[in-house]
């Protein structure tokens, strides 16, 4: 008799916790159907936000996408981000973060499937930007290089630096330390091949790279 | 009467310039052909246009060029694509010369897989180029959407 007793309160208590689970279930599904959201752009082309959990935010300035958030975007930051998304095997927009440069310049993160897009501009005279895949983008090597419309030779470069980097020194005749500030360093540099190291919180060189910033910088603008 | 008469020899000199003229005619027309190297596909309202996919010198630009020759057009963006993988990714640059001569004041170069350029309304229309720059020759694509 005690012993069906027991049988019978471990059956309740496994479909309680059945049922639980199941009700738990159920509300996740709920929430990821509400944020896979189709939105149109101002020009016309579609893209669709991923639902809460599939946007793995490897940089902290990172956050997961909402259509607030992309709407509050510029437009042609939203043409590009869906552009990239209709080229793409996933056009699920997962993640964004943006932080602004000097002079307004606004600087914006998109993850979109599992690729991330590196956006900066003012909207005049447009964006410049780069993606690639999200593990080599978070990796902290990639960089936007803008030659100087001013023609004064400079190039003016834009980098992605992973959490736990402090800083990036640009070796040279000046070698120039450029900090980090929501995973974005900038610096103005003369068109010359060069290495960065990227220095951690702790003052260690995490990682270096070449920044080979001679070879087209002064022709890309010029007649031919 | 007073008719010219033309000899054999000057007969066979004229069939021989006539061919020539053909043969020019026909080899330009085919290099031109090749010279052509974008194809654009309706997607929604605008166009997505390919072109180059092959090797390009150091500093070379390659212009969108599609057979039809309207290749000024009013373009959105541009873009300059490697697929050489992580870390290889190899340095290249996009942009656009607009139609009165200036060329966009903020070309799009970097590492990254794809280099682009969004163009404000103001700087379109305009002819669209990539270019790499590498140190050698380097296969380079070139993406870009049309209005």
């Amino acid at each position: 008799m005690q012993n069906e007793n027991k049988k019978g309160l471990a059956v309740g208590v496994v479909g309680v916790l059945a049922i639980a689970a199941l009700a738990v279930s159920l509300m996740a599904g709920s929430g990821s159907a509400a944020s896979n959201e189709e939105l149109t752009t101002s020009g016309g082309q579609s893209i669709r936000i991923a639902p809460a959990g599939e946007g793995p935010s490897k940089l902290a300035v990172l956050e997961q996408a909402t259509p607030a958030a992309f709407e509050a975007l510029p437009d042609g930051v939203q043409q590009i981000i869906a552009q990239q998304a209709a080229g793409s095997s996933d056009g699920k927009l997962g993640a964004i973060g943006t932080t602004t440069l000097g002079l307004g310049t606004l600087v914006t993160f998109a993850e979109i499937g599992d690729t991330l897009c590196f956006i900066q501009g003012q909207g005049d005279p447009g964006f410049t930007f780069g993606c690639s895949p999200l593990a080599e983008a978070t990796a902290g090597r990639s960089y936007l290089a803008m030659p100087s419309p001013d023609g004064d030779g400079m190039v003016k470069v834009v980098g992605i630096a992973p959490n736990g980097i402090a800083s990036l020194r640009i070796a040279g005749a000046e070698a120039t330390e450029a900090p980090v500030s929501a995973n974005v360093w900038t610096a103005d540099l003369e068109p010359a091949n060069t290495e960065v190291s990227a220095t951690d919180t702790s003052g260690n060189v995490a990682y270096q790279f070449d920044l080979p910033l001679t070879s087209i910088s002064h022709s890309i603008a010029e007649a031919g | 009467m007073g008719g010219r008469r033309y000899s054999r020899g000057a007969a066979a000199r004229c069939l021989i310039a006539a061919m020539a003229v053909l043969g020019l005619t026909v080899v330009s027309g085919a290099s031109r052909a090749e010279a052509s190297n974008g194809t654009c596909e309706a997607v929604g309202s605008g166009f997505h246009c390919f072109y180059n996919e092959g090797l390009v010198a150091n500093a070379q630009k390659v212009w969108f060029d599609s057979p039809g020759g309207e290749n000024l057009r009013r373009w959105e963006s541009n873009e300059a694509w490697d697929y050489y993988g992580a870390g290889s990714h190899i340095y290249k640059c996009a942009t656009e010369k607009r139609s009165d001569g200036t060329y966009f004041t903020e070309p799009s170069c970097g590492n990254f897989q794809n280099q682009g350029v969004w163009f404000n309304a103001s700087w379109r229309p305009g002819w669209i180029y990539v270019v790499q720059g590498s140190g050698g020759p380097r296969y380079l694509d070139g993406k870009a959407w049309q209005e």
